[in-house]
């Protein structure tokens, strides 16, 4: 089986539109992407949509803006992860023979409120109300509290992880948020979901983003700098006697990831991990293996996942700053790594970056550890 | 959120199984302990909440149902402070009962004076004071009433 590789990224800056639905944001988009590889609508095989509260058939719809030129377009919908699922079955399309060349996309309109998180499930909105878990938030302030038991983690340590994220999309023309945030004014904020304060959550906001990928032979007569995926990897839902399953179940989509790629941790020059809110990227530096349990707060606060320093975390904002549209959110952190890759990151840019991961959750239900390298 | 169905009414129970773990009337009035309930399978063993149709653990339908507690400690505790789900600020927890599940609910609690994590509490059922389905009687938990001086446990 031939390398699979990325040979075009695009994204919008995510935020609020009234210029455009997510139809034309993302018929736009994958134009982008298709034009960064030097590739055309009229060559891609197979396509992946992912997008999470935008209605039915999103990709179909997207689809016909680009021209209806055969392409099987899959729509996904894993919540916060669709983007990043989509852009697995891309990969398993070329991967596995089926396509010579596939596009990811992912598109959010979320018009400033969350999805219903019953997802119109009248028994499923009566067992949220029943139990309380309705809003994300609630989940993560629950989990942020557990850590300040656990590990003695501080609210300043959270607000520190919105404070280095929103250092790093100061220079990203795509971050929805980039304009400086200290600690202070992160607990100034309002409460949230105690310990969580409303600046240690990511803004809701539109946009769309697509990652072209094709065979390495085929990339390699592109000219382009050849970037390969080293891993796509997605794990399902697995009963841990654990009230939110998604770190554990991204220990497990890590550890097949970096058996898939043939790296470890220590290979990484940078991450891109799901930071919807502010504690989650502590609880996923430790499940990613970075640092053992109780020692990402000493990471973080030593600079070590700042740019510059030795594993640089969320370069373009994270969520928390570039923001977190759902569909898109996954592909734009691939988008990011393959600029990093590519070293076209301007002055975000890490210094000599070859390996970089990608990690999102979707609903605490799957997990999904992309590895993406430079050759 | 999906508008309220019409079986929901005052006394209509959220949460699947209260009904048949608590020794008494199931009331809300908050007053009187009742387990809380979940699955024990027959196929895994495994103990799970919610109690649902099939074993959160390995989908068999082959179940029991069993009532955790009523006491458990308190693993985790916030506030939801924009009263997404009861139309007012409201405390949430995660407890841990000795059976092994780690089960959500509501604290009833001030929400500025939450008991620290590791506090013991006990499952009461909980008329939904709020929100789209206010009157809907569920489970929740609270610290016990501290025993009065010179009151013996019996």
């Amino acid at each position: 089986m031939d390398d699979v590789a990325v040979v075009g990224g695009a994204t919008t800056r995510f935020g609020r539109f009234r210029d455009h639905g997510y139809v034309h944001h993302g018929a736009e988009t994958v134009r982008a992407a298709l034009a960064d590889a030097g590739l055309a609508w009229g060559e891609v095989d197979e396509a992946a949509c992912g997008a999470c509260g935008v209605g039915p058939f999103a990709g179909n719809r997207i689809g016909q803006l680009l021209g209806c030129t055969d392409v099987r377009i899959t729509n996904i919908d894993n919540a916060s992860a669709s983007g990043s699922v989509a852009f697995r079955d891309a990969y398993l399309a070329v991967a596995e023979g089926r396509a010579e060349v596939a596009v990811a996309f992912g598109v959010g309109q979320m018009g400033g409120r969350l999805p219903d998180a019953a997802g119109g499930d009248p028994d499923e909105a009566a067992s949220q109300a029943a139990t309380g878990l309705g809003n994300p938030a609630t989940i993560f302030g629950l989990l942020a509290a557990r850590r300040m038991h656990e590990f003695g983690t501080v609210p300043a340590t959270f607000a520190a992880v919105v404070a280095k994220n929103r250092r790093h999309a100061v220079h990203n023309e795509f971050a929805q948020l980039r304009t400086p945030i200290s600690v202070p004014e992160v607990l100034a904020s309002p409460m949230l979901a105690d310990p969580l304060h409303v600046a240690d959550a990511c803004p809701m906001g539109d946009g769309a983003t697509a990652v072209v990928l094709t065979s390495a032979r085929r990339a390699r007569s592109l000219g382009s700098t050849l970037v390969t995926v080293d891993a796509a990897v997605m794990v399902g839902e697995h009963h841990d006697d654990v009230p939110f399953p998604g770190v554990p179940l991204t220990g497990r989509a890590a550890a097949l990831a970096y058996e898939q790629a043939g790296c470890g941790p220590d290979d990484l020059d940078l991450i891109e991990v799901h930071d919807a809110f502010s504690n989650e990227e502590l609880e996923y530096y430790e499940a990613l293996g970075l640092c053992p349990p109780g020692e990402a707060d000493r990471m973080l606060l030593s600079g070590e996942t700042t740019i510059g320093g030795r594993i640089p975390c969320n370069t373009d904002g994270g969520l928390l700053s570039r923001g977190h549209p759902l569909g898109p959110t996954g592909l734009a952190q691939v988008v990011e790594i393959l600029s990093q890759l590519r070293g076209r990151a301007g002055a975000r840019q890490v210094e000599d970056a070859r390996v970089g991961l990608a990690h999102m959750v979707g609903a605490g239900t799957v997990a999904v550890v992309h590895i993406l390298r430079r050759r | 959120m999906p508008e309220t169905p019409e079986s929901v009414q005052a006394g209509v129970l959220l949460l699947a199984g209260l009904e048949l773990s608590g020794s008494g009337a199931v009331d809300g009035d908050a007053s009187t302990p009742v387990p809380y309930p979940a699955a024990r399978c027959r196929q895994c063993g495994r103990t799970t909440v919610p109690r649902n149709p099939g074993c959160r653990a390995c989908g068999s339908t082959d179940l029991d149902a069993v009532g955790l507690g009523p006491c458990g400690v308190l693993w985790s505790q916030t506030v939801d402070r924009f009263g997404v789900l009861l139309g007012r600020p409201a405390a949430v927890a995660w407890v841990r009962f000795p059976e092994g599940p780690i089960a959500p609910g509501y604290l009833l609690t001030d929400v500025d004076a939450l008991p620290v994590i590791g506090t013991e509490v006990e499952t009461v059922s909980y008329r939904l004071p709020g929100g789209p389905f206010a009157g809907g009687l569920t489970a929740a938990f609270r610290v016990p009433d501290p025993i009065p001086a010179g009151t013996s446990h019996g």
